[in-house]
């Protein structure tokens, strides 16, 4: 990542945005969410009988009057997000279409972009990030961090993400490490092309696990498309695993791809939906401020 | 199948090069693609499309090699053993009588089926092997010679087309036998006809004889005599005689439409049972300017009528010159009404005085009516002398001649019922008793004298007629005599006159198509509409109609058009039955009886066409996918 991944004044736009969780998650710390754990703070949450060691100032006095019984009063404690990326880094994700030169966006460097601002958001907004490469397996995180001074920790990892070599993406196998090497649920962005027959099984594993994720699926437009750069009699070598197929890319076999395609997609969308998972698709070619912006605006991840 | 350049085939060769350039061909582009999930899936969803996919590779190979093998084929130049026209000077005989534009049970006519089949024969023509033409018609014709060169000989046969003409296919065959008894090697006649028998050929000739028939028996309903002639008890007046003949196993029937210069003036039906004929008389019809008159057969839809040209039928109704006559009299009430109301004359009327000798020869008859005569000797064109005789002396006067000897050969007498009229003074030419010696010394100068009508020895009427004459003298005037009230006056008068214009007989006005019609030099002809005519040779120009219909001779020195009608005028073109279907003759006759049109190209080229359809089938199956 050799250009800056963002300038100073996409870093202010996002300054003001806020995270949106649909759920409320435990926190350490008071930050700018609210939490199940009762606490502290003005927002009434239940009842629950006094019990000796109880804050006597917690007690409400009118039941008392009512009823004869004392009742402390419980009330919500504001804590901070743990915000996880899950940033797929195989060799899928550095693949560029034939004829397009090698300084053109990859799938992978349109991810770190994006993680970094999704980063950058939560950061400002006091939550916990962290960040996960993985692959066939689950990569060395970040470790979380907190506060906007930690954002360049945040670019430094990116950066030094690791090229994993000619494996296959195994979604499901990455995402059980990641349930077990993290003791706090929250919101979980995946960034992947989700080119895995299992990748809405591992979605659906991280909704089990009490995460909430979100999948942004980061495509290229040759991968919807194929008809422009295959064409005639081709020997595909596949990036991840170098597996060679030889095959004549004649229309009807095109035809056959676009079907396998959107029935991949459709059972994605479907399956995600049935999760209430959010999957917003994007390719490279969209432009990534507007991704930010507006996509994520759209989908009520952001506000 | 012989091959007639069998070295072509060597291109064969090539065959192995195109194998080793067609395996490094087919060596696969290498793809780097992110992932092979959805092409595996896309793939099994495709298996069989794959399964001929991998054919479809090998399939352009033998696609390859066929080509090759087409083109060294056509290199070859190959050619079915029945076709080949190996060492033989051939001459087509092809049929262009009317007989050949009937059609047949297909749509089309004999003619386009002769015409393809001598295509066959004439794509085939090459060094050695040299072909010719010859159209039978009124007069065979030689329409090219035998050449080796088919890009010669198809253009002659595009330009050839099926005339209206009768003919006779023995003066064909043997202007064919004469033009290849100078030829070396084999020798061959192909007639393309209908497969009627054919004379034979002289057999020390060495000439092998094919009959070949384009042509099925067929029914046809058919003018075959149309004229028209002036009615004798009125020459203005013409009568029309049409025949209709079926030749047919059926029954024809419709109608018959007459029409004149274009106006319909008669409709009649008419209904044929087979091999019947039919006559019909129109009577009276009335004089024209043009004298067109068309007969138009209009079968029914039921009616099987195989040749359309003999549906239609030209005549030209005969109009006589009316008689230039020039009365020269003080008065004569009687002549002038009775040539006024003759629509035959055309009469002008002069007194005495205004009369000069040289004004004779503007009329084909002067009548000098009780006016003295120019002397023979300058007498000028024919002349009616009434009480007036140059060639005789006035020798006194007849009281009450009685008419006692008529000559009723005479063709002033023609259909006259003699009155015996009452002539109260004549005029004496003879002193009787004995010879005239005068007529004696008239006969000595060249004169023919005769005396239709006498008084005993006396002439009462008296002809007279050398070369470019003709004095007819009455001896009496018609004021002194009750000739003028009797009914044979006028029908005299007429005869008289006829006799002395002496009409030239009128031309003949229709023709047999293909006859040969000598003009005067000077006339030319304007073909009907559609119709086109060789120039004609202004000093010896000669008309030769191959086609029917009313064709205009403009005359020269002024004189006003006259009209030729040209018809077929002839039963063997109209009988479509004695066609034989097949063929006869030859040791082994070219299989063109029912020769499909694609054989008139040589077989190389139909070769060379497959090659490269092919091509641009492996084009589009093979090569369009990779630029698709």
């Amino acid at each position: 990542m050799e250009a800056p991944l963002f300038d100073s004044t996409f870093l202010t736009k996002l300054e003001a945005l806020h995270l949106l969780s649909r759920k409320i998650f435990r926190g350490q710390q008071h930050a700018e969410r609210r939490s199940r754990q009762t606490g502290s703070s003005l927002e009434f949450a239940d009842y629950r009988n006094y019990t000796s060691g109880d804050d006597l100032r917690n007690v409400d006095w009118n039941i008392y009057g009512r009823l004869n019984r004392l009742f402390v009063k419980l009330f919500e404690a504001e804590e901070d997000l743990h915000v996880s990326f899950l940033i797929d880094c195989s060799a899928s994700m550095r693949w560029l279409p034939e004829g397009v030169k090698p300084g053109a966006l990859t799938k992978f460097n349109h991810a770190r972009r994006i993680a970094a601002a999704l980063s950058y958001i939560a950061l400002a907004n006091l939550d916990r990030v962290n960040l996960f490469p993985f692959a066939s397996s689950l990569g060395d995180d970040l470790g979380f961090v907190r506060g906007k001074g930690q954002f360049h920790a945040v670019l430094d990892f990116l950066k030094r993400l690791p090229e994993r070599g000619n494996e296959p993406t195994d979604l499901l196998a990455s995402f059980k490490t990641f349930a077990h090497r993290l003791k706090r649920r929250g919101l979980v962005f995946v960034l992947s092309d989700f080119f895995d027959p299992q990748a809405a099984d591992a979605l659906a594993f991280l909704r089990q696990q009490q995460f909430e994720p979100a999948a942004l699926q980061i495509l290229d437009a040759a991968e919807c498309d194929p008809s422009d750069d295959f064409r005639g009699d081709l020997q595909l070598i596949d990036s991840e695993s170098g597996t060679r197929l030889d095959l004549t890319a004649d229309p009807a076999l095109i035809a056959a791809y676009r079907r396998e395609w959107n029935r991949f997609m459709t059972a994605l969308e479907d399956r995600c939906r049935a999760q209430a998972i959010g999957l917003i698709p994007t390719t490279t070619a969209a432009p990534f401020e507007d991704l930010v912006l507006k996509i994520l605006r759209d989908r009520r991840l952001v506000k | 199948m012989i091959f007639l350049n069998p070295i072509g085939l060597s291109l064969l060769g090539l065959a192995p090069l195109i194998v080793l350039l067609y395996l490094r061909r087919i060596r696969r582009r290498e793809l780097p693609a992110s992932t092979l999930l959805f092409w595996q899936r896309a793939l099994g969803e495709q298996r069989r499309t794959a399964f001929f996919g991998r054919l479809r590779q090998w399939l352009s190979l033998v696609l390859h090699l066929v080509i090759l093998l087409l083109l060294a084929l056509a290199l070859a130049r190959p050619e079915f053993t029945g076709l080949s026209l190996t060492g033989d000077s051939t001459l087509i005989v092809l049929d262009t009588r009317a007989r050949m534009q009937a059609t047949e049970a297909d749509g089309a006519t004999r003619f386009e089926k002769a015409r393809t089949a001598a295509k066959v024969i004439a794509a085939r023509a090459r060094d050695g092997a040299g072909v010719g033409i010859i159209a039978i018609g009124r007069r065979p014709q030689v329409v090219a010679g035998l050449s080796g060169d088919p890009g010669s000989l198809l253009p002659a046969l595009d330009a050839l087309a099926a005339t209206d003409t009768g003919g006779d296919v023995a003066e064909a065959l043997a202007l064919a036998e004469q033009l290849l008894l100078s030829r070396p090697g084999g020798r061959r006649i192909v007639v393309l006809s209908d497969g009627q028998e054919l004379p034979a050929v002289a057999q020390e000739s060495g000439i092998r004889l094919e009959n070949v028939s384009l042509a099925t028996p067929r029914d046809n309903v058919a003018i075959t005599r149309f004229a028209a002639r002036p009615e004798l008890v009125s020459p203005q007046t013409a009568a029309l005689l049409l025949e209709i003949a079926y030749f047919g196993e059926g029954e024809a029937e419709g109608n018959v439409e007459i029409t004149l210069d274009g106006r319909l003036i008669d409709v009649r039906p008419f209904k044929l049972g087979p091999g019947e004929r039919k006559a019909d008389l129109f009577p009276s019809l009335p004089g024209s300017e043009r004298g067109e008159l068309t007969a138009r057969l209009v079968p029914s839809p039921q009616t099987t009528d195989a040749l359309a040209l003999d549906n239609t039928a030209y005549a030209i109704l005969p109009t006589p010159k009316p008689i230039r006559v020039l009365l020269v009299t003080e008065e004569n009430w009687f002549l002038e009404k009775l040539l006024a109301a003759d629509r035959s004359l055309r009469f002008e009327l002069l007194t005495p005085d205004a009369f000069q000798p040289e004004m004779a020869r503007a009329f084909d008859v002067v009548i000098y009516d009780r006016v003295a005569p120019p002397p023979i000797g300058s007498l000028e064109g024919n002349a009616l002398l009434i009480a007036a005789n140059p060639l005789l002396e006035n020798r006194g006067e007849l009281t009450s001649p009685p008419v006692t000897d008529t000559l009723p050969e005479s063709p002033l007498l023609r259909l006259v019922e003699w009155p015996q009229p009452t002539v109260f003074t004549a005029i004496r030419w003879m002193d009787g008793g004995g010879e005239e010696p005068r007529l004696a010394q008239l006969r000595e100068e060249g004169w023919k004298v005769t005396m239709p009508i006498r008084s005993f020895e006396h002439p009462l009427v008296l002809t007279a007629e050398r070369t470019g004459q003709r004095l007819v003298a009455f001896a009496f005037d018609f004021s002194k005599s009750d000739l003028p009230l009797r009914v044979a006056f006028p029908l005299l008068i007429s005869n008289t006159l006829g006799w002395l214009a002496a009409p030239e007989p009128l031309p003949p006005a229709t023709f047999a198509a293909g006859s040969t019609i000598t003009l005067r030099p000077g006339e030319g002809v304007t073909p009907p509409e559609g119709v086109s005519l060789p120039p004609l040779n202004p000093s010896r120009p000669v008309l030769q109609p191959v086609r029917n219909g009313f064709y205009r001779v403009d005359e020269a020195e002024g004189r006003s058009p006259r009209w030729l009608a040209v018809n077929t005028w002839d039963e063997a073109e109209a009988n479509l039955r004695l066609a034989r279907p097949g063929g006869s003759g030859g040791d082994a006759p070219l299989p063109i009886a029912g020769a499909a049109s694609f054989l008139v190209q040589p077989l190389w080229r139909w070769l060379v066409l497959a090659a490269f359809v092919l091509l641009l089938f492996e084009w589009w199956f093979f090569h369009r996918r990779r630029t698709e």
